[in-house]
């Protein structure tokens, strides 16, 4: 039997339990490509996620301390082709969102998780659209700010009024006093010279911000913006994943969660433009493979917003394993396929 | 030159200021630091430093090996580090190199002249996807470009950094070294690696005032050169002289060091927003590099804007367009040649068949 692990990737409520929950009850239905023999045999974690979503709830954050030792990998065994493939143990070490943004705010990360890392050869990166933990990168206005403060530590150029010099004094800067004839012509020149060193400088002194909204942007920069963390996770994937075993790149999956959140007509263009419009550094950096092999694709669970009460309602005493769709860009369109194992069948190479 | 101060009753290092009253060069507290210790930390930052050198708040602290045992206790937590993508010392930049075409821009300039804020402009321009012709593809050092960017390091007011240093693992002061990016080219569909120098303004103030040249040496290396200026200055009447002034003998001080290479200069007024750069001032410098052999082009740059007719970025695009485009053709690989006679043999076959 093959063995493959395969590691989900995301910051904290970036939809990576809602979609272990909804990928369970695929295979307890045994619909999709990816099919599982039977179900293993620990799957407390799992079933406390699909709990909720069975009771067309979203799974709640994962609030977990990430020191506590017991992890919660789950194992199981599945076969890709609908159930015709050979069959295959995969293991998913559950990596909780909390540690994988510390990962990206101190570049640290336990050494187990190194190690589990290095024996994945595919990996599901989860993007939440929408998501307002989502940090967007910083505008002009506020780069502004943040250098001029920046610059001024910089700038070892005394910026000496020199309007002052120059009119008739002596050694000692002293006014000669013989200058009775001077104010006339001397006033305009001086006020002119004046208002030439000054007015470069006018145009930062002018308050952009209020003194309150600068204050709040210059103390945001805790965390990165969002296409940024992807991109530093997309480097830990490059250098951590393992080979495929036939030698082949690893895969990853990037998997843009709350799809059906999205307005219809960036659906409409597919999860790649999507990605394109809101992290274009992302995009840029999928664009160029490198040691990696991309796939993007758009994921609903349930196909709508649980959180909205008339959506919910219309699900009473539905099988949710009927609903939800994945994403995918196929002959040229998009499709949403019923089938949410694909982001995980394509990452372990089906 | 010395390092940082020893006397533990001394607040030199935090205020610069003696309270024994000794002048700072000359203080027998502060340890000289000897040219061979800073290239051996230059090329692995374990250097043999000398015994009983320390110095506070720097990677180097951690390097006395001579004296034995630990200085600082070990963390509580010390988990493993994945690599850091911040800015990359003069070995990974050479190995870079190495491995695959990459553009090296040299950047000079003095303090204030807009050097930090040119590198933010393309970072952010690249971040919006508004760089024109170009898009972000990738970068080995993402995480220094938001530093910058955040302005979260600052240079170390009073005491910038000495050398280009090897920079792996996360710390409270910024650092020299060089910036990458990796751009994709939509005419071309080509990827363009290129490193940019993070580097404070004193280095080139001290280039233009004592010829302090040897941490520059890699300038040697670059295919072309950014000499960045402050376009307000050579628009005021009172600064023009002495900008001009600086600006003439860093060109002269650049031809030096140069020896005999002699890359493509832009001369890159920044603050365009604010003033137009004048035509005449361009010229006479143009001419005045052009007597150190030097073909210069003008590229002047607004990398924030405070005029509403001017955007941000005005010209940034456009320079790293030009200075992608100044290098030089790529070689044929294996031209065929005309088989003469005493050709090796090798050769020799290939012109026949």
């Amino acid at each position: 039997m093959i063995d493959g692990s395969i590691i989900l990737v995301g910051g904290p409520a970036s939809g990576k339990t809602n979609y272990i929950a909804r990928l369970w009850l695929a295979f307890q239905a045994k619909k999709g490509t990816l099919r599982a023999d039977h179900l293993p045999e620990n799957v407390e974690y799992v079933n406390e996620a699909v709990s909720h979503v069975l009771s067309r709830k979203f799974a709640p954050r994962s609030e977990r301390n990430m020191e506590e030792s017991a992890r919660r990998d789950f194992t199981l065994s599945v076969r890709g082709d609908e159930g015709a493939g050979p069959a295959r143990n995969l293991t998913v070490p559950d990596i909780t969102g909390e540690l994988w943004k510390r990962a990206l705010e101190t570049y640290e990360l336990p050494q187990e998780w190194i190690d589990a890392l290095a024996g994945c050869s595919s990996a599901i990166i989860f993007i939440r659209a929408n998501s307002k933990l989502n940090r967007q990168p910083m505008d002009w206005v506020t780069a502004r700010e943040v250098l001029k403060g920046h610059e001024d530590d910089d700038d070892d150029d005394t910026e000496e009024d020199d309007a002052d010099y120059g009119l008739d004094e002596d050694e000692d800067g002293e006014q000669i006093a013989r200058t009775v004839v001077r104010p006339l012509a001397g006033q305009p020149a001086t006020t002119e010279v004046k208002a030439l060193a000054v007015s470069p400088e006018e145009g930062p002194t002018e308050p952009i911000l209020a003194d309150a909204e600068v204050h709040a942007t210059s103390t945001q920069d805790v965390g990165l913006p969002a296409q940024v963390g992807f991109c530093e996770l997309v480097r830990y994937l490059t250098v951590t994943l393992g080979e495929r075993p036939d030698g082949s790149k690893p895969r990853v999956a990037v998997v843009v969660t709350a799809w059906d959140t999205i307005h219809p007509d960036t659906r409409a263009a597919g999860p790649a433009k999507y990605l394109q419009d809101q992290f274009p550094m992302l995009a840029g950096r999928l664009r160029v493979p490198g040691r990696l092999e991309f796939g993007v694709f758009g994921m609903s669970i349930v196909g709508g917003n649980l959180r909205n009460a008339a959506f919910r309602r219309s699900l009473k005493r539905r099988n949710l394993s009927d609903l939800g769709y994945t994403a995918v860009m196929r002959d040229g369109g998009v499709a949403e396929d019923p089938d949410v194992t694909l982001p995980l069948a394509w990452a372990l190479g089906d | 030159m010395r390092g940082a101060c020893t006397n533990t009753n001394c607040t030199f290092n935090a205020t610069r200021s003696c309270v024994v009253g000794n002048p700072p060069e000359n203080c027998p507290h502060r340890p000289e630091l000897t040219d061979e210790g800073d290239e051996l930390e230059e090329d692995n930052g374990l250097g043999d430093v000398d015994a009983g050198v320390e110095e506070e708040a720097t990677p180097r602290a951690l390097a006395p090996v001579s004296v034995g045992g630990a200085v600082l206790t070990a963390p509580d937590d010390d988990l493993p580090f994945l690599p850091a993508s911040r800015t990359l010392g003069i070995e990974q930049a050479n190995a870079m190199m190495e491995s695959r075409p990459t553009c090296m821009v040299g950047i000079v300039g003095l303090a204030g002249a807009g050097k930090t804020a040119a590198l933010v402009s393309a970072y952010l321009l690249l971040s919006k996807d508004q760089f024109d012709g170009y898009s972000y593809a990738d970068s080995d050092t993402l995480r220094a470009f938001e530093e910058i960017t955040g302005a979260s390091r600052t240079w170390q007011k009073g005491s910038p950094p000495e050398q280009i240093t090897s920079h792996t693992t996360l710390s409270n002061d910024r650092e020299a070294g060089f910036l990458h990016l990796r751009l994709w080219r939509h005419a071309d569909d080509r990827l363009l690696d290129v490193l940019l120098p993070d580097l404070p303004g004193e280095w080139s103030q001290a280039l233009i005032g004592r010829n302090d040249a040897d941490r520059l040496l890699f300038l040697r290396s670059a295919s072309v050169i950014w000499l960045m200026v402050d376009g307000r200055q050579f628009a005021n009447d009172h600064k023009v002289p002495r900008a001009r002034f600086d600006a003439q003998v860093l060109i002269e001080r650049l031809a030096d060091l140069l020896e005999d290479r002699r890359p493509k200069i832009f001369l890159v007024p920044t603050w365009q927003d604010s003033q137009l750069f004048p035509q005449g001032e361009a010229d006479d410098l143009s001419a005045y590099a052009g007597t150190f052999g030097f073909e210069t082009e003008l590229a002047p740059v607004a990398s924030f804007s405070w005029s509403d007719d001017m955007e941000p970025g005005h010209g940034v695009a456009k320079l790293f367009d030009r200075s992608l485009c100044a290098l030089p053709p790529p070689a044929e690989f294996w031209p065929d040649t005309e088989a003469e006679e005493g050709d090796r043999r090798l050769q020799a076959f290939r012109g026949r068949a």
